[in-house]
């Protein structure tokens, strides 16, 4: 972000990116033309230089300052000016510096106006040529090295996310929460201690499964996050509701992990958590015109203003993109009187 | 006798919490067992306990918000898992119980709490440290589209337009007009990522892919995943470079 700001402050970005070949260029030929017309003509070394020299470069400014006004937008349009505006008023400035009286001959001699057009046109289409080539190898290599980087970071993405999953799933304040559950029921009641221990290994299990494979079914990855809500609600009791419903027929649908078990992660602990009074929530799958739908809706506090998002989410949206671009989508939604509903949409 | 006060929003852990101490602590009275911060600082309040044990993370108030509002009772947090938490704690000379509470431990700190005067906890340090920094910047924006209440991530914002009466909020794919002026906007987001660049846009820092500039000095802003290309007014240039 700062680099590129910091630097320009220097030179202007087209420069740096080497378009100092151009009047480089221009020089290089100008000098061998000189040359030419000397050894045809005879005419003064150092006048033809000053000449074609003006000319050229009078060329490029025009050039320039058309490509500056309109953004580069008008490539064409800057030629066409260019060349010949460009000519006129070269020839225009040696003939003040007193180096050529080539207009003046020009206007007295239709032949050498010819000549000296056909001459200037075939050098500016030279310069323009090496102009254009250079700029658009410039073009494709850049394209490549911005590809090569894109690819580069949704592959970084893609393992941080994964990552990011393995943490999310075993969320820590969860884990021991649900130990001291264990632990305060063991004596009590072995029955229901013994239930959310069969719940916890249960899930960790399917995380620990889930995280060395790269796809999964709907069905999995409903029965895990049954299994993440099962054992909220033995740590809530009755402060936490929840219903699944998904068509049997949808369960063999393939869909990737950390998806689904993010949202309802959200949803226990920023909606249900919060709430003084609890709330319930609801998992639905079902086939729509996009793709597969799947809503997550909860009753909870709702998304306080100010709360930033968390990596749950912005994990969600980021995989999203690099699994399938602009169409998979993850929108949320106010859920009235209260709550938040989530709308995950995967083609 | 000792009176106690226990609140945690997971009432089996509660009642254990209860039984044990009953068990431990000789001559204990368990005054109250609440499941939720707002009651428990109305109890605090009410019966004035000499002890209270405070989950941290509860709904109504947290249980750190509790503790400061509460003078007269010695405090223990009772926390499940917050690693950053012990070295505050212990840094604010708190007592704290981590759980699951082995029954060593809590006889250990039943001891301490016998023996030892109330420590001079610095509270208001510890709400500091370890109240998240939350609040303080916009993070969703509210957007109606009939009967339903669309609610949109400011990180899902690639730029921000001001239009008439209000701002559109333009993400990857979609447009959507939120009803608020973009001064107003940018007094609640994030400095370190929004950004002001021209008289009527704010664009998210991170959605930046390049800056243009040309031989005259004007610079331009091409987005990732967007190909709208913005432009950079003089006034917000000398700013925006600083960056």
């Amino acid at each position: 972000m700062s680099q590129p700001a910091a630097s320009s402050r220097v030179l202007p970005d087209s420069w740096q990116k080497g378009e100092y070949r151009v009047p480089l260029a221009i020089i290089v030929v100008c000098i061998v033309l000189s040359i030419f017309m000397t050894l045809v003509n005879g005419s003064p070394l150092a006048n033809n230089l000053i000449t074609s020299l003006s000319i050229g470069f009078s060329q490029w400014t025009l050039a320039t300052l058309v490509r500056v006004f309109f953004r580069g937008r008008m490539p064409v349009l800057g030629l066409v000016v260019a060349i010949p505006a460009g000519w006129v008023l070269g020839s225009t400035i040696a003939s003040l510096v007193g180096a050529s009286n080539e207009a003046e001959l020009m206007l007295r001699d239709p032949v050498a106006m010819r000549g000296a057009i056909l001459t200037t046109l075939f050098v500016a289409v030279i310069v323009t040529a090496f102009f254009l080539y250079f700029s658009y190898t410039r073009g494709v290599r850049e394209d490549l090295e911005r590809e090569r980087r894109r690819a580069a970071e949704a592959l970084q993405g893609e393992t941080a996310a994964r990552l990011a999953l393995l943490q999310a799933q075993i969320e820590p304040h969860f884990l021991f929460n649900t130990l001291a559950n264990i632990h305060a029921l063991i004596k009590q009641d072995p029955d229901a201690a013994s239930q959310i221990l069969e719940g916890l290994n249960q899930y960790l299990r399917a995380s620990l499964r889930r995280s060395r494979q790269m796809t999964a079914t709907v069905g999995e990855e409903v029965d895990l996050v049954e299994a993440l809500l099962a054992l909220a609600r033995a740590r809530l009791g009755a402060r936490l509701e929840f219903k699944i419903s998904v068509p049997p027929e949808l369960r063999a649908t393939p869909l990737p992990p950390l998806l689904l078990q993010p949202l309802v992660e959200n949803a226990i602990r920023h909606g249900i958590e919060p709430a003084i009074d609890g709330g319930a929530i609801e998992v639905d799958v079902r086939k729509s015109t996009d793709g597969l739908e799947l809503t997550v809706t909860d009753t909870g506090v709702g998304l306080n203003a100010n709360a930033p998002e968390g990596v749950g989410l912005s994990n969600v949206r980021a995989r999203l993109t690099s699994l399938f671009g602009a169409n998979g989508k993850l929108r949320l939604y106010a859920n009235t009187p209260c709550g938040v509903i989530a709308k995950l949409v995967v083609p | 006798m000792s009176t106690v006060l226990i609140a945690d929003d997971e009432p089996k852990l509660a009642q254990d919490l209860a039984r044990r101490l009953k068990r431990c602590w000789q001559g204990v009275d368990i005054v109250a067992v609440v499941e939720n911060g707002s009651r428990a600082a109305a109890e605090i309040a009410r019966l004035n306990p000499q002890f209270a044990f405070l989950d941290i993370r509860m709904p109504g108030l947290s249980g750190l918000e509790v503790a400061a509002a509460a003078v007269d009772t010695r405090i223990v947090f009772v926390t499940a898992y917050e690693e950053y938490a012990v070295a505050a704690f212990d840094a604010a000379a708190v007592d704290y119980l981590l759980k699951p509470v082995s029954d060593a431990r809590l006889a250990q700190c039943v001891l301490k709490l016998q023996q030892t005067a109330a420590p001079r906890a610095d509270l208001a340090a510890l709400l500091g440290k370890l109240d998240q920094p939350s609040a303080r910047h916009l993070a969703w924006l509210h957007t109606g589209a009939g009967n339903t209440t669309r609610v949109l991530s400011v990180a899902e914002a690639l730029y921000f337009r001001a239009a008439d009466k209000y701002t559109d909020v333009v993400t990857a794919s979609e447009r959507h007009a939120i009803r608020i002026s973009l001064k107003e906007l940018l007094e609640q987001l994030d400095p370190q990522v929004f950004v002001q660049i021209h008289r009527s846009i704010i664009v998210n820092l991170n959605a930046v892919e390049r800056i243009e500039r040309d031989v005259l000095g004007r610079s331009e802003i091409h987005l990732k995943n967007h190909a709208d290309v913005l432009p950079v007014s003089r006034a917000y240039a000398a700013q925006f470079r600083r960056m």
